[in-house]
């Protein structure tokens, strides 16, 4: 191996000795500077984060839409709330006006009673919601109408209104149902009964439902709270309620009212957004140990990604964007706490999620067209550099053939001062030492076949001419615009007067003058004694 | 071009072609996610979207496609959300890529040529697997729009419980309401009874019977006493409307039919009535706990019986069920709706799908290898009643189909606000004259006929 070695750097070095064509060196030198050039391009642009772009362009999406949608959730869920506290507080107005409903025990087992707050509030609540951004709207008064009935424990008497056919737009004639309270109410309001409808609530399936009614409230707004996803009762729907007390005089609490926000009408009203990296997904749950527990929260429109909505994502922390990981995939996203009060306490938080596989897709094809990209220009690089350096050689390399074949007159200009200034030194050379060394009795041939050669006519010579420049019999009679019998004319005239007998000796006599750099003497006018 | 400009041009496609593909390159791998609205289940927790959630985890997860359900309405609503959408009002949802529809909501759209034509998606031999009868329903213009995934017929409902109780009382049977005249005579009979109960009230009585669709009972009412109740676009009204009028109308003005709106379900939920003839659809949405105005609950026994035709008449009823239909889009979703859609109708999910809902299939091989099968593996008594009266209404009752007509959804929209109408019009005239007069309330039935065939007339 090292012998191997030791002879390869032997080789190396005789090929050195050898010598390098002056083009090889030149591209060489092109390619060399190209090829800083490239290395400095990558350097700036790399130094300008164009190569970790998907990460950076992935955070400024996610931070774009995160900012747009916590700004219309916090908004959404203060207004609903302002709503929930509107109904709270016309409900206790109508009570108050009720002189026999204190306390609202007072109303058990009155259902003329009970109907006739309802009815009172049915306006209330169908204004709340068709004007506001929910779905359904509700009161419990802390009554029951029967309290007789099997299960009255947990039995509340009150309202509850939804939309039947969810629509994000919330138009003004959309269909309300009516999901619990006394049929009356619905019939006088020309409404269907819920397909699931029951005349009263069931406490024991509202979250918190007894400590809320049970504890003095002083002031509504700090009273209010958000539940976490509970379960429509024997219908497929999700849903989050705003609780809201009912006060009573002396801070006591009648019931609750509020809004309710379902998991279809949050889709359709935060469907999923486009993006280049795939579609960014909203997500509202509350957060345990660095977890998204999804099926305690509510989601957006899910389209165009497998993320079940009741998955537990686990957080990893990034510098631009988080890592949420569950049994549906892993998502790429952040997350803001919400303005928005949980029951106990808990707190609720927003996120825009992102499938980290449209990401990645992005990610490789970005590296893939640099990589192809660069490639590219680096072949084009390489192109000009050939392109280039023959340009600029290839004047020379004619000129240096020249000078090799003693052909100076043909030598091209190279456009390079020094290099032209060097042919027309050595052209000079050449021709002064040409007439030193001729032997004489050349000389005179010359002379002489020159001499004979002022005799001939223009068109003649037009036609030697012709020969000079290689042509053939018949092709310099059309270059000529003559026929082949005037040609054969002139032809015989020229071997008359230069005193020769065929065209191969007319030939060789071109290519001698031609060789002693004296075809124009034969070939040019000659002057005139008059002009001269 | 010279061989000199083609390289660069080609470098600068390449390069062009790269930027392009950059758009797409993350949505490569995302599902191709589709909405649907549909009417199974409603607000129930619907049989459908189980099985769509099954269809995203397997075959969806599979083949790349994911159903979104973003609307579950009633066939009494629906059809004013696809209309709103197709006619682009202001504030309507756009369309779905698929909605349940009957072919006179598609025949009310302004430009059926939205909707995909199935044929240039399903092959002959896939379509022969359908019963040809429903394929037939559910072509418009020659074009088949409509898929059918499930067909329905109407079934009467009883509340057996609160029945036995009213025959006890009364001597009333069962047997009385497989005609027409034996349930409105009934209805009388019962509106009675319940008005006795507290004779210091007068007209309290207590409806006895609810029909989905008024308009149903005289359409199939008349067609099996052999008249036709079109005459083109318009109503016929020839001497069997008439007929079909009078038993009915007297049963309403006694307070024996409900009529006020709503589905035949709310009456028998709340108590306020006790026979229905509905959708067998309806079943999903039936309860065997009524809930009475002092908030007791009574759990009941509720029996299904085949709807009941004229004493003189044919053994008819009218035959129900929508379709699917997909709205034209990008090849990707028309693809992938026909993916879901195709799965649907495969015979093991048809008849899962028909069997949770109350439905029947539509493709021959689920009616005689899978249905019996599925039937003997119901455990729900009213399931069990459901098919029991589905399979006695196929194998002796003629099913009706509505014509395709373009005004048919308008027709049958006014009938049913025009005939509750004039109906409680008699109903309080009736109350006003003193009721209980047989001859006044013949002729009210009589004077309610002219004016409500005058109404419709106009």
């Amino acid at each position: 191996m090292h012998n191997k070695i030791l002879e390869l750097f032997r080789l190396t070095r005789e090929a050195r000795k050898q010598g390098v064509a002056m083009q090889q060196k030149l591209l060489l030198y092109w390619i060399s500077m190209l090829l800083a050039i490239f290395g400095v391009l990558l350097v700036i642009l790399s130094v300008a984060g164009v190569f970790s772009g998907s990460g950076e362009k992935l955070a400024q999406a996610l931070s774009a839409q995160q900012t747009y949608m916590v700004d219309t959730l916090n908004e959404q869920i203060t207004t609903l709330t302002a709503q929930g506290i509107v109904i709270s507080k016309e409900a206790s107005d109508t009570l108050s006006g009720l002189i026999y409903a204190e306390p609202t025990s007072a109303l058990n087992d009155n259902r003329t009673a009970l109907e006739q707050v309802e009815r009172e509030l049915y306006d209330t609540l169908n204004t709340v919601l068709r004007s506001s951004a929910c779905n359904g709207v509700y009161l419990v008064l802390d009554a029951t109408t029967n309290t007789a009935a099997e299960g009255a424990d947990s039995s509340r008497a009150g309202l509850y209104l939804r939309f039947a056919n969810l629509n994000s737009k919330n138009a003004v004639d959309q269909d309300v149902v009516l999901y619990r309270g006394i049929p009356g109410v619905a019939r006088e309001n020309h409404l269907e009964l819920h397909n699931r409808w029951k005349m009263e609530f069931d406490i024991s399936l509202i979250p918190e439902y007894r400590n809320l009614v049970t504890l003095p409230v002083d002031r509504l707004a700090d009273a209010c709270v958000w539940t976490q996803r509970v379960r429509l009762t024997e219908t497929w729907e999700n849903m989050i309620l705003l609780m809201v007390p009912i006060r009573g005089s002396g801070g006591t609490v009648r019931g609750i009212c509020g809004v309710e926000l379902g998991d279809l009408y949050l889709r359709l009203s935060y469907p999923a957004q486009e993006s280049e990296f795939g579609n960014m997904v909203t997500i509202l749950a509350p957060m345990e140990d660095q977890t998204l527990l999804l099926s305690e929260g509510m989601t957006g429109g899910l389209e165009g990604t497998y993320l079940d909505d009741a998955d537990t994502l686990h957080i990893e922390q990034g510098r631009l964007f988080h890592t949420y990981t569950g049994e549906s995939g892993t998502y790429l996203g952040v997350h803001t706490k919400l303005d928005m009060k949980g029951v106990g306490g808990a707190s609720m938080y927003a996120a825009t999620l992102i499938p980290e596989e449209g990401y990645q897709t992005v990610a490789a094809a970005e590296r893939r067209s640099w990589f192809l990209g660069s490639l590219l220009f680096l072949a084009a690089m390489l192109a000009v550099s050939v392109l280039l350096s023959r340009w600029f050689v290839q004047p020379i390399t004619r000129s240096l053939a020249a000078i090799q074949t003693d052909r100076f007159g043909e030598a091209d200009l190279t456009g390079i001062a020094e290099i032209d200034a060097l042919v027309a030194q050595l052209r000079s050379k050449a021709q002064s030492s040409q007439g030193q060394t001729l032997p004489t009795d050349i000389a005179d041939l010359f002379d002489g076949f020159a001499g004979r050669a002022t005799g001939l006519t223009t068109a003649e010579r037009s036609i030697l001419r012709h020969y000079a420049d290689g042509l053939e019999v018949a092709e310099v009679a059309e270059a000529a615009f003559i026929s082949i019998n005037t040609l054969r004319k002139h032809n015989a005239n020229i071997y008359r007067k230069l005193e020769i007998g065929s065209r191969d000796e007319l030939m060789l006599y071109i290519e001698l003058f031609r060789r002693a750099g004296r075809l124009e003497e034969i070939l040019l006018e000659p002057v005139k004694a008059e002009e001269a | 071009m010279g061989k000199k400009n083609k390289l660069p041009a080609l470098l600068l496609i390449l390069l062009l072609l790269c930027t392009g593909c950059r758009e797409t390159e993350g949505k490569e791998n995302q599902p191709v996610t589709i909405s649907i609205w549909h009417v199974y289940g409603a607000q129930t927790d619907s049989p459908l979207n189980d099985l769509i959630e099954e269809f995203n985890n397997t075959v969806g997860k599979e083949q790349g496609v994911r159903v979104e359900v973003t609307m579950v309405s009633n066939n009494n609503n629906i059809h004013k959300d696809i209309l709103a959408g197709a006619n682009k009002e202001p504030g309507a949802q756009q369309l779905p890529d698929i909605f349940v529809a009957y072919p006179k909501t598609v025949l009310a759209m302004p430009d059926e040529s939205v909707l995909v034509d199935y044929r240039d998606f399903f092959t002959e031999e896939e379509l022969a697997a359908f019963v040809p009868a429903f394929l037939d329903d559910g072509t418009v213009n020659g074009r088949l729009v409509s898929l059918p995934v499930a067909k329905s017929t109407e079934l009467m409902f009883v509340n057996k419980t609160a029945f036995d109780r009213f025959a006890a009382a009364t001597g009333a049977s069962l047997d009385d309401l497989r005609t027409w005249e034996g349930l409105f005579a009934t209805a009388c009979e019962y509106a009675a009874w319940t008005d006795a109960k507290t004779p210091d009230i007068e007209g309290d009585s207590t409806p006895f019977f609810v029909h989905d669709f008024h308009f149903n009972y005289f359409q199939v009412g008349v067609e099996s006493l052999g008249e036709a109740f079109f005459d083109g676009e318009e109503l016929a009204f020839g001497p069997v409307f008439e007929q079909v009028f009078e038993p009915y109308a007297k049963a309403c003005l006694s307070g024996g039919v409900w009529l006020s709106g709503g589905y035949a379900t709310e009456p028998l939920r709340t108590g306020e009535s006790i026979v229905s003839v509905a959708s067998s659809a309806s079943v999903l949405y039936f309860s065997n706990e009524v809930i009475y105005a002092d908030n007791t609950t009574e759990t009941v026994e509720l029996i299904v019986l085949p709807c009941p035709v004229f004493e003189n008449g044919a053994q008819m009823v009218m035959q129900r069920g929508a379709g699917m239909c997909t709205v034209k889009s990008t090849p990707e979703r028309e693809q992938a709706a026909i993916t879901f859609l195709k799965w649907l109708t495969e015979p093991r999910c048809n008849t899962e799908f028909v069997t949770g809902t109350g439905y029947m299939p539509v493709l021959q091989e689920a009616f005689e290898g899978h249905l019996p099968t599925k039937i003997r593996e119901l455990t729900d008594p009213t399931y069990v009643e459901l098919y029991k009266a589905y399979l006695e209404t196929q194998d002796s009752y003629e099913f009706y189909t509505a014509p395709q007509l373009a005004t048919y959804l308008d027709t049958e929209m006014e009938f049913e606000e025009m005939i509750r109408l004039q109906m409680l019009s008699g109903r309080k005239e009736y109350l006003e004259a003193g009721g209980n007069d047989p001859e006044l309330l013949a002729q009210l039935a009589a004077e309610c006929c002219a004016q409500f065939q005058a109404v419709m007339g106009q």
